[in-house]
């Protein structure tokens, strides 16, 4: 048997494994979830429902400025929990939420907020390429970064168009511009918790107050425009 | 002056000369820092820059006949190429044509980026007239504007980094890539997609490059590893983090080297015979190169599409 026949062989069972191991987690997942959205909906531990404020179908409310829920990684929204209910993560309104529920809690009602589709259209989204946004220093952050300070391209972790990447980056488009402001300015105090390896809260010590403001807005509402036109973006044009 | 005196001198003179020389070439790794990023010129030589910007960014996408796997140039010349000691463009433009022990000869800069394709994005190498090879050698031309040329420039290619301090170790590669790698790249190397768009690089495996890239050799994935890993928190590991997970990372299988000839063992002989090339060698009990899948990626399902 050449090595090429038995690579072959190796990646049909390799394949069948991994559907195999999909089906697994999602058949498991289905209790956590009807749990989570039991939490969600009457809430738990004496604790207000999450949805009067991130929505009925954790589509956030953007007026205040409370963040949407829906398709986070689920494993993102666990740590934030955490953080949250170890203070770390500085949030007046969730951190007695957070702290009154139980791990397993948090676990199933992160799940049932992972298993709602995103408010944007994540399919069109991904198709989102802008290589050259000289006139809109947001959109240059998202795409292209900073070279001195040196801060990544946004999307380089946080998937094309800020659409999220599991397991630990949340989706960004589309979220408060208030919100994500919010955020940016907490990882620079210090007051949003660890995040992975430190990646951002040593990323937003480099940002600029303006920076800041101008990304944010970006991805609060910039980035939503011109997912219409998926052809001429597919050219690296954006106009 | 005694001929004693005179004899010290003579002995002491070649070290002084070497001295004097590497003093020299300190002192001659030039600092560059290339045009701003968004400074590329209106015009229709401009508009050639800003193609082979796009290519070098999204590689993947906009060449599929030329790219085997889900790899884009930036994966590995990180800021679209300009960052120093990621082996910038502005680095390696004006060090062709060059001699390349790799094939043996005098090199243009088309055939060094013909190479990338065929090693690195494990695919088929673009005419060295066509027009992304134009439109790359453009950019990287304009990215080195006002270089001095056949000099190399300080922060060209990776840093390179002193000798591992302690032997490489594939038990502690594998912890410091589960605990700084894992979550990005997979923790079996995989990468990780968000909608079908690949957003982290796979490191090993069959969508990652192949068997002769210059990325399985463990010194350049070192170097590149301590001065950019993890992306935006780099200089985080010491170097011998940096060696262990290289090490680690090319532990693994990857696709065959596309000069494959006769067996792995007469491959290894003919291009990977050094110390730490693990291409051939034995590894928890898998002589690496052996269970290869054959190089081209995606582009031989191109060729020969499955009857079933």
């Amino acid at each position: 048997m050449t090595y090429r026949t038995e690579n072959t062989i190796r990646r049909r069972l390799l394949f069948a494994c991994m559907a195999a191991a999909s089906w697994t987690v999602h058949a498991a997942d289905s209790g956590q979830i009807q749990q989570g959205s039991e939490i969600a909906l009457k809430g738990a531990s004496g604790q207000p429902a999450c949805v009067s404020c991130h929505g009925a179908k954790g589509e956030g409310l953007p007026a205040a400025g409370y963040p949407y829920l829906a398709g986070q990684p689920a494993q993102y929204m666990i740590e934030q929990l955490a953080h949250f209910a170890d203070g770390s993560r500085k949030q007046p309104i969730m951190q007695p939420m957070a702290k009154a529920l139980s791990e397993e809690q948090r676990a199933a009602v992160a799940a049932y907020y992972a298993s709602l589709p995103p408010v944007f259209d994540r399919g069109t989204l991904a198709h989102l390429v802008q290589t050259y946004p000289a006139t809109d220093t947001g959109a240059w952050l998202a795409h292209r970064g900073s070279e001195n300070p040196y801060i990544p391209a946004c999307v380089q972790c946080h998937g094309p168009g800020g659409i999220g990447v599991e397991p630990v980056f949340p989706a960004l488009a589309g979220q408060p511009e208030q919100y994500l402001k919010a955020q940016l300015t907490a990882m620079k105090s210090g007051d949003r918790g660890e995040d992975t390896h430190k990646l951002m809260t040593h990323l937003a010590r480099n940002l600029s107050d303006e920076q800041i403001a101008q990304v944010s807005t970006y991805f609060a509402t910039g980035v939503l425009k011109p997912v219409g036109n998926v052809e001429v973006q597919q050219k690296g044009e954006v106009k | 002056m005694s001929v004693k005196a005179m004899n010290h001198a003579f002995k002491w003179l070649p070290t002084a000369a070497l001295l004097a020389l590497s003093l020299t070439q300190a002192v001659a790794a030039e600092s560059f820092s290339p045009p701003p990023a968004d400074a590329i010129p209106k015009n229709e030589f401009g508009d050639m820059v800003r193609k082979g910007q796009d290519y070098f960014l999204h590689t993947s996408q906009m060449l599929p006949d030329n790219v085997g796997n889900s790899l884009n140039c930036v994966n590995c010349h990180l800021d679209a190429g300009r960052r120093a000691d990621s082996a910038p463009m502005w680095g390696a433009y004006v060090l062709y044509p060059a001699y390349r022990a790799k094939n043996g000869h005098v090199n243009s800069l088309a055939e060094r980026l013909q190479g990338c394709f065929r090693f690195s994005m494990n695919g088929k190498a673009p005419a060295a007239d066509s027009e992304a090879i134009l439109a790359i050698t453009t950019y990287m031309y304009w990215l080195a504007s006002k270089a001095p040329t056949g000099v190399k420039l300080e922060g060209q290619g990776y840093r390179k980094l002193a000798a591992p301090a302690q032997t490489m170790d594939l038990e502690r590669g594998k912890q410091v890539f589960m605990a700084n790698c894992a979550v990005c790249h997979g923790q079996n190397g995989e990468g990780r997609q968000a909608a079908g768009k690949t957003v982290f690089p796979a490191l090993w495996g069959d969508d990652s490059f192949n068997w002769g890239a210059g990325m399985h050799q463990i010194p350049n994935a070192a170097a590149f590893i301590k001065s950019n890993m993890p992306l935006g928190n780099p200089g985080t590991l010491t170097d011998q983090q940096a060696w262990d997970v290289a090490y680690f990372m090319n532990s693994h299988e990857r696709p065959q080297d596309p000069r494959f000839t006769v067996d792995v063992e007469t491959t290894r002989k003919k291009y990977h015979d050094g110390g730490d090339n693990l291409y051939g060698q034995k590894v928890n009990g898998i002589v690496l190169g052996e269970n290869s899948v054959e190089p081209g990626g995606r582009l031989k399902d191109k060729a020969h599409p499955q009857k079933d």
